[in-house]
């Protein structure tokens, strides 16, 4: 079953999506999740609500004037794309046609809309994504810069 | 860098609010941070409760208990929380089918037998006289390819073993350290105590590491499993015991920082003192923390972390990504 946070690995890193498919989650020690949850926690906490959808990581819902729209917060506008289709991917589940990535740090806000372009990429994806996760093999764990602040690093290049 | 604490006093230990404190028999209170706490080895006679156990849980903290000899008694595993079904089903799945376990076995065997003889061929080449046990040794190593039942494998174990703990006389130059014959219950003399004290050390360690792992302890490969003790944790540390554990055991004796005087005898056993534990403990604390530069990675990694690494190429092993092969000391 696919989940936001295997949308983002994906994008980032395939071999991470398998992994995560299985339940496999990399070390969650890592400075960098837990800086991530931090902010997620903390940085807007007066109009927040989080919700879990399908599993998925905790975001924050806002009401404004009767219109749901999703903000997911972020520490750094690395790796943009992909926490677009992550939101994407929430906004399709949860029938949301606004969505927002806040990043607090560099005081960023930047808007995401459901438009059928937008449908169609992620459903697109969704079908890459399913078909990597299917296979009986994790795909081989090839090095990139991302690796250093994966927490996958230690298991994939022990 | 996550932490282990080691409570040798007696005393109390107890939750106050979202801390820990040590309380002793003198009354004086200790505040212990959890922020960075991995692990609680107890030593001492210490009190506990449920609302304790309760905490160190949500902290994902470890608690491993140790008698008055240093031995192991057992350990609060707490609730899993890199839980995946997939891997607890390929862990059984390897270790049903004979080939795929013995397998695995074999290279733990493989890896702590070479692991050992590279710390031999170190000392040979300081001078030891060490040629017959070495050349002993790689004859059975031979042997191990051959082999296709466990019990077989057992038996070359331990005659490996026992070729590499004779070999101690010649690497240990001290008066009062004597090896006779490798003696677990009880050990028989200073060198068995500190061997055995050090294996259970190890063990809990590599139980803590599997804990950050989606490994379940309670299926090992070359020790049998009968699903209700840990034994993925003998497994692993068959391979470390050599190159954290003995390598801790010559030093602290050749570098004179343990003597006769740090060990204790009661009835027929040998074993070490308080002081003793504790001078032992902080020598293999520096051997664990110790780094050693890794080129897959291309960056320094601690003992500690080579062993959470080792269980990590077992994963893969598992989910058929990487064929395992032990660590084997190269530095
Ligand atoms: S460490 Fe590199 S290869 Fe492994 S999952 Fe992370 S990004 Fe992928």
């Amino acid at each position: 079953m696919i989940t936001g946070s295997i949308i983002q690995a994906y994008l980032i890193c395939k071999r991470q999506a398998w992994l995560l498919s299985r339940q496999l989650v990399g070390e969650q020690d890592s400075d960098f999740l837990a800086i991530g949850r931090l902010i997620s926690q903390e940085s807007y906490s007066r109009d927040k609500k989080e919700i879990t959808i399908n599993g998925g990581k905790v975001d924050i819902i806002r009401l404004e004037n009767g219109e749901i729209k999703l903000v997911e917060v972020k520490k750094s506008s690395r790796m943009i794309k992909s926490a677009k289709f992550q939101l994407l991917y929430y906004m399709w589940k949860a029938n949301v046609d606004y969505g927002e990535i806040r990043i607090p740090k560099e005081k960023k806000v930047i808007e995401v809309h459901m438009t059928d372009d937008a449908r169609g990429e992620l459903l697109n994806l969704m079908n890459e994504i399913e078909d990597i996760i299917n296979r009986d093999k994790v795909p081989k764990a090839e090095r990139k810069k991302y690796c250093k602040t994966c927490s996958f690093e230690y298991f994939c290049w022990s | 860098m996550k932490e282990t604490i080691y409570i040798f006093s007696a005393g109390t230990l107890k939750r106050e609010d979202n801390s820990l404190v040590f309380i002793t028999e003198e009354n004086q209170k200790k505040h212990i941070p959890v922020e960075n706490l991995k692990e609680i080895f107890v030593f001492g006679e210490v009190n506990l409760n449920k609302r304790l156990i309760e905490f160190l849980s949500k902290k994902e903290i470890m608690i491993s208990f140790f008698n008055h000899y240093g031995f192991y008694v057992g350990s609060f595993y707490p609730r899993e929380h890199y839980n995946s079904g997939f891997m607890i089903l390929k862990q059984a799945q390897y270790y049903i089918d004979n080939e795929k376990r013995i397998y695995i076995a074999k290279k733990i065997v493989e890896g702590a037998a070479r692991n050992s003889l590279k710390i031999l061929r170190y000392y040979k080449n300081r001078g030891r006289k060490l040629d017959n046990h070495i050349s002993e040794i790689e004859k059975n190593v031979e042997k191990i390819f051959r082999i296709e039942e466990i019990p077989k494998l057992m038996q070359v174990e331990g005659k490996i073993k026992k070729i590499y703990y004779e070999s101690f006389n010649e690497i240990i130059n001290s008066s009062g350290f004597k090896f006779t014959k490798r003696g677990r219950r009880p050990p028989i003399d200073r060198i068995n105590a500190l061997i055995s004290f050090s294996n259970s050390l190890i063990y809990s360690i590599v139980l803590r590491e599997i804990y950050a792992t989606h490994l379940d302890p309670r299926i090992g490969y070359l020790h049998s499993t009968n699903f209700r003790r840990f034994s993925l944790n003998l497994d692993i540390a068959e391979i470390f015991k050599p190159i954290i554990g003995d390598r801790t055991i010559f030093s602290v004796i050749n570098k004179n920082i343990i003597g006769v005087k740090d060990f204790e005898k009661s009835l027929n056993r040998v074993f070490l003192n308080d002081r003793g534990k504790r001078k032992f403990i902080e020598i293999l604390e520096k051997r664990l923390n110790e780094t050693v530069k890794l080129r897959k990675i291309g960056r320094n990694v601690s003992y500690r972390t080579l062993i959470r690494m080792e269980l990590y190429k077992l994963e893969k092993h598992l989910l058929e990504d990487e064929v395992y092969e032990p660590l084997i000391m190269e530095w």
